[in-house]
């Protein structure tokens, strides 16, 4: 090398930084274009609503059958929050025909494993089993999509193991206490005021009947997406899911609808809890999961704070040293949700400070605009992570199954890809000032206990 | 709790008659049996193609092609780890690591994020007890960067630089909070005891640590740096989208020039502390409405001849899902926990078998009770691990073992790691396929009652006092009470 090419790129980029952020450009687009091989699949639906998509896979005789059905914690009534997640322990309690243990036992005689999660907007169950195996899977999904048995003493010990899940998960770590506060404060009266595993209050209050009502209105055909990813072919998988799934009925779906909570002023709340140092969470309002300004707010994440090079972490954290470190990241999901900035400013002293400093860091970017190479680095690295998620046949899969089921898209990241290339600075600029600013934020400051 | 004064949500619910649901299949518990008869094949795991480089200075590649997608990937070790600090240097490693990570003598802080960011790079280094990890990936378009970015980090790390002191108060606020945080809490007694004043508990000893970085110096850490990075001691293997022979003289560019020292490193063992057998330790956090728990003891190295019969047996009892005998009684019957897993680690010079959960405090003796006569009944043999349990494993392990080897680059670093750390041969994945499908029942059970020690359990627990030490109480068991502030 070595060492002269280094010096060379060394001065090139020092040259480039000077540049950029001196005479910071007025359009983005036209820099190099983002191409991503393309990703097969095939998807066809039921005459019940029940839609499929298959991605073949032939690596390894491994198979991946998941169930995603639309219901989440965005669902659920007042005062029965977490009902979605309690259904989601409860479909492992056996069905009329499985006692409880037994699709365990089925799954594990097989060599198989399986396991289920509940978000805001989905709940998701999986089987991976050898390929040889997919039937017994489609059977045990067909089986408890509609012959759950909900025994009212299994309900009552599953009911302990959620509060332990809820007080280890929740309960006892500062910053998710802190973020359920804030999280309460920005979206009080609306389904998004609580976290998935819902308050204590919710949990204890949940009856046999409210479960049996949620699984009857939601676990049905044409409120799910299957997906098949691994050593399988089409025709089979199409056989198999006619044979378990095509004779069920599907019925009308309404999910509540969502309010939105409108916000006309920031608002601020200290927490007090035990904590050496403060967090500080800073949540903003942000749209739909497939809105195109979610892209623009990806975008100015990454410049403003995730990226290393972020503004953020070189000013406050590098220069001016008033906070130890800072991220975000953003929940976009199927309403109205919300991007998460947090920071740790170095003492309780320096709130003021940090926050001061934030701001005047996303005005820079309102103000003077964007340099060509942070967007350059966004872009390679979204390039980059595309090309990557290919190795990993079953994460592509989730992702456009995810997006079938509550965008009704199921290519929506290409739409993204095609955003992010004729994205402007002029738009991002714009995205900043209609996202990132006070008004539309409510500060979570999670301070030391005075005692 | 925040005060909720939400308005009701209308949630409407269909408002037709619901039709009755059938199904084409009649599902009765005879056709899932049917469905379920399956015996996995034995998996053999292909060798990659793959060429073996060693420089002169020692430091040895392994090298393997594979052009699916436009990618690179590397998975390297650095011999030395945790295991080589001193207690008055106690946590050096990490913080060299991360300086490392930071800045070098030709790349400032910023320049190096830049570079990594334009270029696409991802580049870590990280210790644990007996080894550096690094990881680093890229388009393949970009190798050369890759490389001369990975060249410049090892090679010429800046100690010294502007951000220096700022790391060390980062690194020295985020161990204060640790003493906040009951999973930390957790690790750093159960680790710091049982390891006694072996270096492998003092990255743990926030304590030790704090104090160590009030008088640590740049010039301390570069010292750290020349006596335990040495080219000698760097394996890394390298998957992707290139050609094997370009790749060669890449890399004899970018470190063929660096001169080993000749390093050795410190082998000092762990030793067996029996004043921890049986011992309690509850650490009292007034704000905890759950208990976090481990216990373990001391255990083999990475010489134990038996651990693939261990590795089956601890799967049967606690070291797998759902079905694992400790998860099947105190979640799925007694409702006590949320999870538990019993696990064991073989590090060079000292392992270490331990069983972790959360419980509700005032189940937390009830449940430390029933953890030992789990484990006793099987030592006993009152409830020996069945043909059929172990079956079950082998036949999900022939499953799985496939999809753990299914990328490149795992089957070159394992295959890299067998060869050059354990002195293992090539076949070692295969080998390893073939002798847990060679086990009975009976040898595995053997060995699992021979080497299990339910009397040496050290157990601690995070929790509130008031609500976990009534039940230790009652029972007359001695519990040392840590109080923090």
């Amino acid at each position: 090398m070595d060492y002269e090419k280094v010096r060379t790129k060394r001065f090139f980029l020092l040259g480039v930084i000077i540049f950029t952020l001196l005479f910071s450009i007025s359009s983005l687009a036209g820099e190099k274009e983002i191409v991503i091989p393309e990703f097969q699949y095939h998807n066809f639906q039921l005459d019940n609503g029940l839609e499929v998509y298959v991605f073949e896979d032939h690596s390894i005789p491994l198979v991946e059958l998941s169930i995603f059905y639309k219901i989440g914690s965005i669902d659920e009534e007042e005062g029965l929050t977490g009902i979605a997640h309690f259904l989601e322990h409860c479909m492992f309690l056996g069905t009329e025909t499985l006692p409880k243990g037994k699709v365990e036992e089925l799954i594990k005689s097989v060599g198989g494993q399986y396991n289920a999660m509940t978000s805001y907007d989905f709940t998701y169950y999986y089987i991976e089993v050898p390929s040889s195996m997919l039937e017994l899977a489609m059977a045990i999904e067909a089986d408890r999509m509609v012959n759950l048995k909900l025994d009212p003493a299994e309900i009552e010990r599953e009911r302990e193991v959620i509060r332990q899940e809820r007080r280890s998960g929740i309960e006892n770590n500062v910053v998710n206490v802190g973020l359920e506060i804030t999280q309460a404060l920005a979206f009080e009266g609306s389904s998004l005021e609580h976290q998935v595993i819902g308050w204590m209050e919710g949990i204890n209050n949940i009856k046999l009947e409210d479960l049996e009502r949620y699984y009857n209105t939601y676990y049905v055909p044409n409120n799910a997406v299957m997906v098949v990813a691994g050593d399988v072919e089409v025709k089979e998988v199409e056989r198999l899911a006619r044979k378990y799934f095509a004779d069920y009925e599907s019925r009308e779906v309404v999910h509540p609808e969502f309010k939105v909570v409108s916000q006309t002023e920031e608002q601020v709340r200290d927490i007090e809890l035990y904590t050496n140092i403060p967090i500080v969470l800073h949540l903003y309002r942000i749209p739909e999961g497939d809105h195109p300004d979610i892209m623009g707010i990806n975008v100015l994440l990454d410049i403003l704070i995730n990226n290393q090079s972020s503004r953020i972490k070189q000013e406050l954290q590098n220069k001016e040293q008033i906070i130890l470190e800072t991220g975000s990241f953003l929940n976009s999901i199927r309403v109205p949700g919300f991007a998460l900035i947090y920071y740790v400013p170095a003492n309780e002293d320096l709130l003021a400070k940090a926050l001061e400093a934030f701001d005047r860091e996303v005005a820079r970017i309102i103000n003077e605009g964007i340099a060509a190479e942070e967007f350059e680095a966004v872009k390679k690295a979204y390039e980059k992570s595309l090309i990557f998620m290919q190795k990993d046949t079953v994460s592509m899969a989730t992702s456009i199954a995810y997006s079938k089921l509550n965008f009704n898209k199921p290519d929506l990241y290409k739409e993204e890809l095609a955003y992010l290339n004729q994205l402007s600075e002029e738009q991002l600029i714009e995205i900043a000032s209609k996202y990132f600013r006070p008004e539309n934020r409510v500060i979570g400051n999670i301070v030391p206990v005075k005692e | 709790m925040v005060k909720k004064n939400r308005l009701l949500l209308v949630f409407i619910l269909p408002l037709f008659v619901f039709l009755t649901v059938q199904a084409q299949v009649d599902f009765t518990q005879d056709l899932f049996e049917e469905l379920a008869a399956n015996i996995n094949p034995i998996p053999y795991i292909e060798t990659p193609a793959y060429k073996r480089v060693e420089l002169d200075n020692g430091m040895v590649f392994y090298l393997a092609e594979e052009r699916d997608l436009p990618v690179i990937e590397v998975l390297g070790f650095i011999r030395g780890g945790m295991s080589q600090e001193s207690m008055e240097q106690a946590g050096i490693s990490s913080l060299m690591a991360r300086l490392m990570n930071t800045g070098t003598k030709n790349f400032s802080e910023l320049e190096l994020s830049r570079y990594k960011e334009l270029n696409g790079l991802s580049l870590s280094i990280t210790s644990s007890l007996d080894h550096y990890n690094v990881t680093a990936n890229a388009l393949s378009h970009d190798k050369e960067t890759l490389f001369t970015l990975l060249a410049e980090v090892l090679r010429n790390p800046k100690f010294d630089g502007d951000y220096y002191y700022r790391i060390i108060q980062e690194y020295y606020q985020a161990l204060l909070q640790h003493f906040y945080y009951d999973g930390s809490l957790l690790d750093m007694y159960f680790n710091s005891t049982i390891y006694g004043d072996h270096p492998y508990g003092y990255n743990d000893n926030l304590g030790l640590v704090v104090a160590a970085l009030q008088s640590m110096t740049p010039a301390a850490v570069e010292s750290f740096y020349q006596e335990n990075i040495d080219p000698a001691n760097i394996i890394m293997a390298i998957s992707g989208d290139f050609d094997l022979a370009e790749m060669e003289e890449l890399l004899r560019e970018k470190f063929a020039d660096w001169e080993t020292k000749g390093t050795e490193l410190e082998e000092r063992r762990v030793e067996e502390n029996e004043a921890n057998y049986n011992r309690i330790i509850l650490v009292n956090k007034p704000d905890a409405t759950q208990a976090k728990m481990k216990m373990g003891y001391s255990f083999y190295d990475n010489s134990y001849a038996d651990r693939v019969a261990f590795t089956m047996a601890n799967l049967v009892f606690g070291g797998g899902d759902f079905s694992s005998r400790l998860m099947d009684n105190l979640r799925s019957k007694q409702g006590y926990v949320y999870g538990i897993y019993s696990n064991f680690r073989l590090n060079e010079r000292g392992g270490l078998y331990f069983i972790t959960t959360d419980v509700a405090p005032e189940k937390a003796c009830e449940t430390r009770e029933a953890i030992k006569a789990e484990l006793l009944a099987v030592k006993e043999g009152q409830a020996e691990i069945s043909e059929e349990e172990l079956f079950r494993i082998v036949n999900l392990y022939n499953a799985f073992f496939p999809k753990t080897y299914k990328e490149q680059i795992s089957v070159l670093s394992e295959i890299m790691y067998a060869r050059e750390i354990l002195g293992e041969g090539e076949d070692y994945i295969n080998n390893y396929i073939s002798e847990y499908n060679n086990l009975s029942a009976e040898e595995v059970q053997e060995v699992f009652a021979r080497d299990t020690f339910p009397e040496r359990f050290l157990t601690v627990i995070v929790g509130k006092k008031e609500d976990v030490l009534p039940a230790f109480q009652e029972q007359g068991i001695e519990v040392e009470v840590v109080e923090l502030f």
